[in-house]
């Protein structure tokens, strides 16, 4: 049964439930489903006074909206009406939201107010025809996007998904539990836009919508944002929050980097690269030796000052190895840095092309050499019985690029993350 | 414009980079490799330096 109403300036009608609950309509000409804000209970006013029972919601997925049912508030300069809400979880139950249905009696359809985790976002009908799907998928899988053909504007797929509706309360003009069961819902994302399709059917239903914040929300229902669920994580329309940092980090960005090179550049004038060894030999037979190969002892060389050096050796080698056991010898304190390289190179011609692997030359980087009086020593050793003709160079206060390539990786790697975030987001949202 | 506007809003993203940039400096300055000596290479003052000073005239 029901009864005609006016209640604060509109008019309304009370449908009962069969518990007793009074229901408000707001749309009286088009709803004629309600579900019951105390039992539960969705059913169909078919007009003669009766309620006939279609479903009952379980009590445990009882809610009670933030927004009350009836609530009045203006979004877009259009006045709306809370007229029901509805509690969805997903066909896996993994994930579970709530959808606001905001009438409006001059337009033709409700507005739909979504809010999942704290973010909030609105929905509604609307002319999307300049839209073009098109497939972006790779490896066999479809993967669709849709394209304005006016703006270029792409928006990306975001999720499929059926669901169910777990607890609703108000008034629908539809059958919502019916379509519910079979409908498949697309969206496509473009920050702050979304694009909906729902199929139900065999047709197609297209909807555009955008992300509202929550004070917007506060504002528009004259509900305080403390009553609002806090937001968690970032809403998949959610823009970056405009924070100001870029301009400073990229100008902060290119002061460091400027620095650095002018760095580089006092350190190489106060300590130049100096070729402190040059040598070569050809290996010879010895027996009296560990190694069956004669050792290289160098003359003595001094470093003026402290600093990193590199040694680089190479060996004339033909489908041949040769191991380099080497032992720079600081002749005022006896200390000694051993190192050892492996240089081999293997060439040949096979199947109607040339081949070569490896390297007959190698270099070590030694770090902070103390000043003094050194000699390089070098055991060569290898199963070949030829003669090696083995080269040495030493180079001191060689520059360090590595040193340079990390501080330089340092400085770019959070402004070029954030560019890269940014530009993405950028062209989700306006592209 | 002021160069340095805003640089308060990155003050812990500056401190960091700055101290980065010390420890650039000094290994430049020292000669030092910042990821270590190459692998190879390792201090020692065993016997081989006997060795050694056997094969330097």
């Amino acid at each position: 049964m029901s009864n005609q109403l006016h209640g604060q300036g509109f008019r309304y009608k009370i449908v009962n439930c069969e518990c007793g609950e009074h229901i408000h309509c707001y749309d009286q000409q088009n709803s004629i489903y309600f579900a019951c804000t105390n039992c539960g209970l969705f059913f169909a006013d078919d007009g003669d006074g009766t309620a006939r029972p279609i479903r009952k919601f379980a009590q445990y997925e009882k809610v009670t909206p933030i927004i009350p049912i009836g609530t009045q508030g203006t979004i877009d300069g259009k006045e709306f009406t809370v007229v029901a809400y509805i509690k969805k979880r997903d066909a896996d139950g993994d994930a579970c939201w709530g959808e606001y249905l905001l009438h409006n009696p001059d337009l033709p359809n409700y507005h739909t107010l979504a809010e999942s985790d704290g973010h909030w976002m609105l929905v509604w009908d609307k002319d999307l025809a300049e839209y073009t799907a098109y497939d972006v998928g790779s490896f066999g899988q479809t993967r669709y996007q849709l394209k304005s053909h006016r703006s270029g504007r792409t928006f990306t797929h975001h999720l499929t998904y059926r669901f169910h509706i777990a607890w609703a309360v108000g008034e629908f003009d539809w059958y919502a539990l019916e379509e519910a069961s079979y409908m498949r819902v697309i969206e496509y994302v473009a920050p702050p836009n979304i694009i909906v399709s729902e199929s139900v059917y065999g047709t197609t239903e297209w909807y555009w919508g955008r992300y509202v914040e929550p004070e917007d929300v506060s504002k528009a229902f004259s509900i305080s944002q403390k009553e609002l669920p806090t937001r968690v994580g970032k809403g998949v329309l959610e823009l970056p929050v405009k924070d100001g940092t870029m301009g400073p980090l990229v100008r902060f960005t290119i002061l460091m980097l400027v620095l650095v090179i002018l760095t580089q550049m006092l350190i190489s004038f106060a300590k130049p690269a100096e070729n402190v060894l040059s040598i070569s030999y050809e290996t010879t037979r010895d027996s009296t030796s560990w190694s069956p190969m004669s050792p290289l002892v160098t003359r003595q060389f001094e470093l003026k000052n402290s600093g990193g050096m590199e040694i680089v050796v190479d060996a004339d080698l033909d489908n041949d190895w040769i191991e380099l056991s080497m032992a720079l010898v600081n002749d005022n304190t006896g200390k000694i840095y051993e190192m050892t390289k492996t240089l081999e190179y293997y060439h040949g011609y096979e199947g109607g092309e040339s081949w070569s692997e490896g390297n007959y030359s190698e270099s070590v980087i030694l770090s902070n050499v103390p000043k003094g009086k050194y000699h390089f020593n070098v055991y060569p050793y290898s199963e070949s019985k030829r003669i090696h003709r083995i080269s040495v160079g030493i180079v001191h206060n060689t520059v360090l690029y590595s040193n340079i390539a990390l501080i330089i990786a340092a400085i770019l790697l959070v402004p070029v993350i954030r560019a890269i975030r940014n530009n993405a987001r950028k062209n989700h949202a306006f592209g | 414009m002021n160069y340095f506007k805003d640089f308060d809003k990155i003050l812990r993203y500056i401190i960091v980079i700055a101290v980065l940039y010390l420890v650039y400096a000094w290994a430049g300055i020292t000669g030092t490799k910042i990821t270590g000596d190459d692998n190879e290479v390792k201090e020692t003052r065993d016997a081989r330096q006997n060795r050694n000073n056997f094969y330097h005239k």
